[in-house]
């Protein structure tokens, strides 16, 4: 895999949530990939089935590496997927500080010591933590959390980014604040990344593509400018309304 | 006028409180009163210069401290399992693992000697040589770990439990192996609200009494614990009694305060 | 094994009040204290005056734990020659009964199993003039494993694992006294061989006899009352009367009883020939016995 050329993260999963049928197929690698629904439509299952915590038929890969194939009974563990999760409000490892936070995702990764602490220092500075490092995570603001938790999936050098509602907590400051440095990061680390997001700003923000899912299924696929263009379903049309009205 | 934060004014205990209140709390502070007025500074001199009070206490920590260790490594797993099972019957074996904390210790003790004991069911496999558990020091642990390790998967059930189950997902996505995120993230995460439950743990094996006697007997230097020399003492010499019950009461307050330290230390984490 | 073995108590055959509740009852019979206290001491025989008053209805009998069946039988006996009469036993150990009644408890009457307790009780002034109505006999308890090997009281060496009473409670300094006298009487260093194999000094002879019921350890010595309705596949072995020591049990009114005549009616019932027959029948020797 060359320097800036992300890889191909492809899935076609298939599972039943509760009562809802899951079924979504999609590849993404240039760019975010955005995913919008509502309510209910399935978006964090599809994350959970990314991630292998839930179980799903279908097939995950990513470049060559084959997460998830239900025909060959391939089920990578989650310890194995190396997966950079980030969820909503970054449920950070509470007992630690910030250095701590990390240095215990090295080790769970089984990141060499010298290795583990050259990474430390570099994401530290990159997402502007390092006068932080021995405070308390008890003591860090909103957007300082989403911050550090989105250093520690990066700490692992993820195969791929998956953020589920990173921004949802924040209020705007902190939204601006950590939307910054997210777009800084996809820029700066070539993995695929998958974004669970409820905002069309947002969209806009990180340049992602998006996957629009509705009750499990994938009812349009496309750039916001693509979706504003011909809204699919009535739920997209509000969607591209709520960014282009402001 | 009144400077006191609003939920003072709200949540001040009334007066009728207050008095029915102080009804139990003389109740259960009168007797400590009692043992600690009537103590004199000879009598804590004479306890402490009596070689059978000193084998009892030496008895007592060594079998409580393997009796926290026994528990803390058989008993982590176990409340581990139990809070994440998703296992139908896990409640009702929960529920079922706490009896020992509400059974009189006289039928734990004949509880274990029927299970334990050289015509218990496992007898066969136990005592192939026709030796007998009954008697030794071990008995002494198994009958502590019976009535105290109870306390310990019930606290260590619920710690598990208030954890936030993302972090538990994001540490495995981090590539924790289910094991490795016991070891190296819950437990860690857990230590103050384990250590307190442990030290409940060990405070109840330490006043353990009638599981021990009914199980271990009572000899001097091989299983008479500090609880047991005090039972013993009341037989003779009251004011040896009394002084050795002050001493275990010391040990037992000192746990506590260590555990409300902690509790305080793990409820900032939550 | 059932529970019920394991206690030390039986039910007599006689219209007894049946008290049998189960298995946590004769549990915690296993943790009764040691009501078994009983010294040699010198007898003291007087019979109490009973004192005119009002019309009594009730009596609150004080009794050693061992007194249990015998004491229950007087009871229905007594309150079938007495109509209207309520009598209470209050079973506990001696030196239980002994801190209620120096704490002022209105008992009318007391059956202590231990004489130098009950001595110093009547030099305080808390009980009048005491009486000697019962002996009782150590003897050896051997558990089914062991029949075979230990089958006289010289043999007692050869258990594996024996249990004895503490030295602070009365069967436990009879057991020594006993090893003593068989130091002298049948072997040299006898004491000091069966003590290699004590295992445990219980704190009341409940503890000594469920330990060899239940095959923990293989010979104790308790007893005889303590013995009588026990599991029939222990061995009881008689202690040669050359070394034995045995226990005796005094009964005297309560200073101050708020009913003496009732006590005194109690008393005599005791000392009688019907009390003695029910005494007997519980395994206790009679008063005059050496």
């Amino acid at each position: 895999m060359s320097g800036s050329e992300r890889a191909i993260l492809s899935a076609s999963v298939r599972g039943r949530v509760g009562t809802l049928d899951l079924d979504v197929a999609f590849e993404t690698s240039s760019r975010a990939l955005a995913i919008v629904g509502p309510n209910g439509a399935g978006k964090s299952s599809l994350l959970a089935m990314l991630l292998g915590a839930r179980g799903c038929k279908g097939r995950v890969a990513i470049g060559t590496r084959v997460l998830r194939d239900s025909e060959s009974d391939r089920d990578a563990p989650i310890e194995d997927r190396r997966l950079g999760f980030v969820p909503q409000d970054g449920a950070l490892f509470p007992h630690l500080d910030v250095r701590g936070n990390l240095g215990l995702a090295t080790e769970l990764a089984r990141v060499p010591a010298g290795e583990a602490s050259a990474r430390i220092d570099r994401l530290l500075e990159e997402l502007e933590l390092g006068a932080l490092r021995s405070r308390s995570v008890q003591r860090l603001s909103g957007g300082e959390r989403q911050r550090l938790a989105l250093a520690r999936a990066l700490v692992i050098d993820p195969v791929a980014l998956l953020l589920d509602e990173p921004l949802s907590s924040l209020d705007a400051l902190g939204r601006r604040d950590v939307l910054g440095f997210l777009v800084r990061v996809l820029e700066r680390h070539p993995v695929p990344a998958v974004v669970v997001t409820h905002d069309a700003d947002d969209v806009r923000r990180l340049d992602a593509d998006v996957l629009v899912l509705e009750a499990g299924r994938v009812t349009q696929r496309g750039s916001l400018d693509d979706l504003a263009r011909s809204p699919a379903t009535p739920f997209v049309e509000a969607f591209v309304a709520r960014t282009l009205g402001r | 006028m009144n400077e006191r934060p609003t939920s003072d004014r709200v949540v001040a205990p009334d007066r009728a409180s207050l008095a029915i209140g102080s009804l139990l709390a003389f109740l259960l502070l009168a007797p400590l009163f009692g043992l600690v007025v009537s103590a004199r500074p000879s009598d804590l001199w004479a306890a402490l210069a009596s070689p059978s009070v000193w084998s009892a206490l030496e008895i007592s920590l060594v079998t409580t401290c393997l009796t926290a260790l026994l528990t803390l490594v058989l008993g982590t797993p176990l409340a581990w399992s139990l809070a994440r099972s998703e296992y139908r019957a896990a409640p009702a074996i929960e529920l079922v693992l706490r009896l020992p904390i509400v059974l009189p210790p006289s039928v734990a003790g004949v509880a274990l000697l029927l299970a334990f004991g050289r015509r218990g069911p496992f007898a066969g496999w136990l005592y192939p040589e026709g030796t007998t558990l009954a008697f030794t020091g071990l008995a002494v642990v198994l009958a502590q770990t019976f009535v105290a390790a109870p306390l310990y998967v019930q606290g260590a059930v619920a710690a598990f439990r208030r954890i936030d189950a993302r972090v538990l997902l994001v540490a495995r996505s981090l590539g924790a192996s289910p094991t490795r995120l016991l070891l190296r993230v819950a437990m860690p995460m857990l230590a103050p609200a384990l250590i307190a439950a442990i030290a409940m743990c060990w405070a109840r094996a330490l006043g353990e009494f009638g599981a021990t006697l009914l199980f271990a007997g009572n000899m001097e230097g091989r299983t008479q614990t500090l609880p047991l020399a005090i039972y013993t003492a009341f037989e003779s010499d009251l004011a040896v009694a009394r002084a050795t019950s002050i001493v275990l009461v010391l040990v037992a307050l000192v746990v506590l305060v260590v555990v409300r330290v902690l509790e305080r230390r793990s409820e900032a984490h939550a | 094994m059932s529970l019920e073995r394991m206690t030390r108590t039986r039910e007599p055959g006689s219209g007894a009040r049946r008290t049998r509740v189960g298995a946590s009852c004769a549990l915690l019979s296993l943790l009764a204290s040691c009501g078994e206290d009983a010294r040699v001491a010198s007898p003291s025989t007087e019979a109490v005056t009973p004192t005119p008053g009002p019309e009594e209805t009730e009596l609150l009998v004080f009794a050693a734990t061992s007194l249990r069946d015998a004491f229950r039988t007087m009871e229905t006996r007594f309150e079938a020659t007495h109509p209207g009469v309520d009598v209470t036993l209050q079973l506990a150990g001696t030196q239980e009964l002994r801190a209620q009644i120096e704490a002022g408890a209105p008992a009318d009457v007391l059956a202590s199993a231990d004489v130098v307790s009950m001595e110093a009780l009547h030099t305080a002034g808390r009980v009048e003039e005491t009486t000697i109505f019962a002996r009782n006999e150590p003897v050896l308890v051997v558990s089914r494993e062991a029949r075979e090997r230990v089958t006289t009281f010289a043999d007692l060496p050869r258990a594996e694992r024996i249990v004895l009473g503490g030295p602070e409670v009365p069967i436990g300094r009879y057991a020594l006294t006993i090893l003593d006298n068989a130091d002298r009487a049948l072997a040299p260093s006898f004491r000091a061989r069966v003590e290699a194999h004590v295992v445990s000094r219980e704190p009341n002879v409940s503890q000594v006899l469920a330990k060899v019921a239940m095959g923990e350890a293989e010979a104790g010595i308790v007893y005889r009352t303590d013995v009588r309705g026990a599991d029939p596949e222990l061995g009881v072995i008689s202690i040669p009367t050359e070394i034995s020591v045995i226990a005796a049990y005094p009964i005297a009114t309560v200073e101050g009883a708020p009913h003496p005549r009732l006590a005194s009616a109690w008393i005599e019932l005791v000392l009688g020939t019907e009390g003695r027959t029910v005494l007997a029948d519980a395994g206790f020797l009679a008063a005059e016995a050496p």
